[in-house]
């Protein structure tokens, strides 16, 4: 019987639609529990909307979280793009120069903090710590207390057009066709199950950990643009809570917290939309906002606990 | 003939509930349910203060419903908890994150919620939304009015002193502390009939210690800051030229202990003037005596919470059909209101800090009194008017035992 419960829970088909089984479920739930309120057209879209950041950031994790590495410092690494961004919008007033800048920095910031960790060979973990606290040392001393902000009519422009969907549309597919289906993904998430033997089967752990980083870091660049355009403002408190946010959402959504082979790319988005929906449901029940924060927090060192165990089977071709 | 006793008691009481319930509704309309929306930048006890004054007293008698967010720390959370407001059916939103109610406004105006948020600075931005109804909050120019009357009665007794303006977080930019600081600088001004070698507003916002030099060589001294205070202030005081201290915001909890050892040390009264709010911290300090026989703090100034109540009020006037008097004329209608309070003696801190004080000082009837429903002639200026007349004397007047 044992033997059997451990089947199902290692088949593939399981882990992959044993989360969005429990969205429709929570989400069949709350319609009920607040008679058809929640499911209405509009709320629906905001709930998508307030996920947008947390997918798109966390999607781009997926490849270093694949490598069974943790980068905790993707919160301050998108305030500083976005901060940088932002500022470079003020002086030039080019939205272009904007969307380049954000992805180019956030790229370079998060090789930065891969080439630190494989050349100095300490663990990634260690060295975003300390990158964590040196990009928001940064944004501090470029913003200062102050706040930059863009016009009301440009980043209101930018959302009314829809630029978020299709922003996180295009990178989700890339990230989608990179790591399903590409020796690059494959190879990532054999990095995770054991990167020893990884290495010598002939794989470079830092140049697939490096692109790992730089794929993350288009996630981030890109993030810090959603979150230009949703909020219009950025200060030293902007995405504070974006990092822990990132690896609920990657851990809801299903994935593995050692990588390997039960990684997804879709985890980030189901994990992110699972928790908005747990967030506006439980609001919507009537449940106070500090009682929301503890049970947030208990679902995820319960799903962490259930993520202990290492995956056992081998990546594959089929994704 | 015992059971028609009973029957007609019955009736009696049934009556006389009728003739209580009647002339209850007389004095107090109906106002129809509404849902008001709390963004927070705190969860602290004031907060919890006021989340229960709500819940006791101004919800049940204005008929209003409260939803309140966790601690928003920027705008992205402050739109995420907007959009939940719509999604959970509230009419309105009071927003109390500073420095970006100007970004909250048009989101709730998207919803068709009314929008008003609290700051000592006054909207600049999307000003023409017609949702967004007021600014509400003590202005940076009451800071600077408090403080002036906090230093005089320090300082106004004659004699000559030695000041250092502790300015806060001036530097960054934050307006109560630069307009606390410049109201502290002018108060000497007056008093000593002096004047100053450099800008006011440069001196208060410098980063960097500042001498105010004057052309009476009266010792004043402007020292930025709001990390650790005790490293930074305690050299100085050790010098033991300084007798009057001023902080822009909580430095009693900060410097207390500092100031102590420096009054054993020396002999020397060192006066204290804060930034507080009611605690039973400050009610032990205001009351206590220190090593020199003098009182432990001076004088306090402490924040009004007026701009709860007039928030709660102007959303609801807007709910029952009255926006176009809670707004100002194509713009947002700015309420300061109350100043913050200026408390310079154990006997009027005691005083207003007593149990039988009403939330800010305002009398339920008199809050009722400033509904569109109960009176449709009310503005926002008779809101406005009503906070400014809560001052620590009429305070003390009013509510004179």
């Amino acid at each position: 019987m044992k033997e059997k419960l451990n089947r199902i829970v290692e088949n593939r088909w399981f882990n992959r639609l044993l989360t969005p089984a429990i969205l429709v479920l929570v989400a069949l739930f709350f319609t009920v529990a607040t008679g058809g309120r929640f499911a209405t057209p509009r709320n629906l879209q905001l709930m998508i909307d307030q996920a947008l950041i947390v997918a798109t950031v966390a999607t781009g994790a997926v490849f270093i979280f694949a490598t069974g590495n943790v980068n905790i410092s993707m919160g301050a690494a998108t305030a500083l793009i976005a901060t940088i961004a932002a500022k470079a919008y003020v002086a030039t007033e080019s939205i272009p120069l904007m969307f380049v800048i954000a992805i180019v920095a956030g790229a370079i910031v998060l090789a930065i903090t891969a080439l630190l960790s494989t050349a100095l060979h300490v663990r990634v973990l260690y060295i975003t710590v300390v990158m964590m606290t040196l990009l928001s040392s940064l944004q501090k001393g470029i913003l200062g207390s102050s706040t930059v902000s863009l016009p009301y009519a440009v980043y209101s422009g930018m959302k009314n057009a829809g630029l978020p969907y299709i922003i996180f549309i295009a990178f989700f597919i890339l990230c989608l066709v990179m790591f399903h289906f590409t020796s690059f993904g494959r190879k990532l998430r054999y990095i995770g199950i054991n990167d020893t033997c990884a290495e010598l089967t002939g794989f470079k752990k830092s140049r697939y950990l490096f692109w790992g980083f730089v794929v993350a870091g288009v996630g981030v660049g890109l993030g810090a643009i959603l979150t230009i355009i949703r909020a219009g403002s950025i200060s030293t408190d902007t995405a504070s809570s974006l990092n822990m946010d990132c690896m609920l959402a990657i851990v809801l959504g299903g994935m593995s917290a050692f990588g390997g082979s039960r990684s997804y790319t879709w985890s980030a988005i189901l994990g992110a939309v699972l928790v908005t929906v747990l967030n506006t449901g439980l609001q919507m029940m009537g449940v106070s906002s500090t009682i929301i924060q503890a049970i947030r927090g208990i679902i995820f060192i319960v799903l962490l606990v259930m993520s202990q165990k290492r995956p056992n089977g081998l990546p594959s071709r089929d994704g | 003939m015992k059971n028609m006793k009973r029957i007609l008691v019955s009736l009696l009481l049934v009556v006389c509930l009728l003739v209580v319930c009647l002339t209850a509704s007389a004095e107090a309309p109906q106002y129809k349910k509404m849902k008001i929306a709390w963004g927070t930048n705190t969860t602290s006890e004031a907060f919890v203060k006021m989340q229960n004054f709500f819940k006791d007293v101004l919800g049940p008698a204005l008929n209003v419903e409260f939803m309140y967010s966790e601690a928003l720390t920027d705008a992205g959370s402050m739109i995420s908890f907007i959009e939940s407001a719509y999604i959970n059916g509230c009419d309105g939103v009071v927003m109390d994150l500073a420095n970006f109610i100007d970004q909250g406004a048009p989101v709730a105006q998207d919803f068709g919620m009314f929008f008003v948020g609290i700051s000592s600075a006054d909207a600049v931005e999307n000003l023409e939304l017609p949702n967004y109804i007021s600014v509400v909050g003590a202005s940076a120019a009451g800071y600077g009015e408090s403080y002036a009357k906090a230093i005089q009665s320090v300082v106004g007794d004659g004699e000559e002193h030695a000041i250092m303006i502790l300015s806060g977080a001036a530097p960054y930019g934050a307006t109560s502390f630069i307009e606390g600081t410049v109201g502290s600088l002018r108060a000497l001004q007056d008093v000593y009939g002096l004047t100053y070698e450099n800008d006011l507003y440069a001196m208060a916002t410098s980063s960097t210690q500042v001498e105010a030099a004057n052309d009476k060589n009266v010792k004043i001294t402007v020292v930025p800051g709001m990390g650790d205070l005790t490293a930074t202030v305690s050299p100085l005081l050790q010098t033991g030229e300084y007798d009057v201290i001023v902080g822009t915001t909580d430095i009693y909890s900060s410097l207390s202990v500092a100031v102590d050892e420096v009054e054993k040390a020396t002999g020397k009264n060192i006066s204290f003037i804060s930034r507080n709010v009611f605690s039973d911290t400050v009610s032990t300090a205001m009351n206590g005596v220190d090593s020199t026989g003098n009182p432990v703090v001076d004088a306090i100034v402490c924040n009004g919470t007026f701009e709860h109540i007039s928030s709660v009020v102007l959303l609801r006037n807007c709910f029952d059909g009255f926006e176009a008097q809670m707004r100002g004329e194509g713009r947002p209608s700015r309420v300061p209101g109350m100043n913050p309070l200026v408390i310079t003696s154990a006997e009027e801190y005691n005083a207003l800090s007593s149990d039988d004080m009403p939330y800010s000082f305002a009398a339920i009837e008199d809050i009722i009194a400033l509904t569109s429903l109960v009176n449709p002639d009310v503005t926002w200026e008779d809101i406005n008017t009503y906070g400014q007349s809560l001052t620590t004397e009429n305070i003390l007047i009013k509510y004179a035992k």
